[in-house]
């Protein structure tokens, strides 16, 4: 039954058995980013509530996605989160001045 | 004498367009060192090409084109398919037992507090999330890039880093499982 080619096969397996952590922290996971069918979501929705860990893995899960996708929506806006040091910088500038022929001028 | 109708400084590039280009970078790649890598080769590749630059309005657009195709050209040499899953002891999960692929009990998520510190604008907690994000697997890390970070659909990324769609769930969840831990163990915990 662990046909690749069937693009829910995993997934109806789970449904079928008791879904274990593993299981539903990747249905957890693929639900952020696709649809899943009700069958999948209702045995999930089970497993979340009988299972404080998995219920705190999907929150904290949620948040990071948040914040990467703020991370996203600042550099689009050019809010620099992450700085060069002055070093990395330095470097940078010495780099460029190497490769740039000292005879020409502009 | 030849004059140009902006300055082609390259002290300027760096001083203005570094910061933004180096956080374009590091948002696609999620690696300082690479990301640094990249804008270096940017600069280089537009000194090089500065014949073709247009008009100062433009000057980032223009950088950032090349350092999109620079990003581009990373991804491509990057082969996603050798990145071998996780052993399954990598994962937080009972590996035997009754309670198999249940959570192990000292690997569980634990309550966190959420509080303002929890923060892109506390530079503390950008710096231990940043070391949680290299943490990932670089080729890994290409493909969470491009789903979490940029958005992009599914069939796209499979399209262009020639992975299957249940290649890119499994190593979504991989980086997530990694990710979460990390940040707990480097921070939460930590309170």
């Amino acid at each position: 039954m662990s046909s690749k080619k069937r693009k829910y096969g995993p997934l109806s397996k789970m449904v079928q058995s008791m879904m274990n952590c593993k299981e539903a922290t990747y249905l957890i996971s693929r639900q952020l980013d696709d649809k899943l069918p009700l069958s999948v979501k209702a045995a999930l929705a089970s497993h979340l509530m009988m299972c404080p860990r998995c219920r705190r893995f999907k929150k904290q899960t949620k948040i990071i996605y948040s914040l990467l996708l703020q991370f996203q929506k600042k550099t689009f806006q050019g809010v620099p989160i992450v700085t060069l040091t002055p070093d990395q910088k330095d470097r940078m500038v010495k780099n460029l001045r190497n490769n740039i022929d000292p005879g020409k001028t502009f | 004498m030849v004059t140009n109708k902006f300055s082609l400084n390259p002290e300027n590039w760096v001083q203005d367009q570094g910061d933004y280009l180096y956080n374009f970078a590091y948002s696609r790649v999620l690696s300082a060192t690479l990301a640094e890598d990249l804008v270096q080769e940017t600069f280089l590749a537009a000194y090089t090409a500065r014949e073709n630059f247009k008009g100062n309005s433009s000057e980032r657009t223009w950088l950032t084109a090349i350092l999109k195709n620079k990003i581009i050209d990373h991804f491509r040499k990057a082969d996603t398919r050798k990145q071998k899953y996780s052993l399954d002891a990598d994962l937080p999960f009972k590996r035997d037992g009754i309670m198999k692929d249940h959570w192990e009990k000292d690997r569980a998520p634990q309550t966190w507090i959420i509080d303002e510190t929890v923060s892109l604008d506390n530079p503390e907690f950008v710096t231990v999330l940043q070391r949680c994000l290299s943490n990932l697997p670089e080729k890994w890390a290409i493909v969470f890039s491009q789903k979490v970070v940029e958005d992009r659909k599914t069939d796209d990324i499979c399209k262009d880093l020639n992975i299957s769609a249940s290649n890119l769930w499994v190593i979504l969840h991989r980086c997530r499982l990694k990710l979460r831990e990390c940040l707990e163990i480097k921070w939460f915990k930590n309170e």
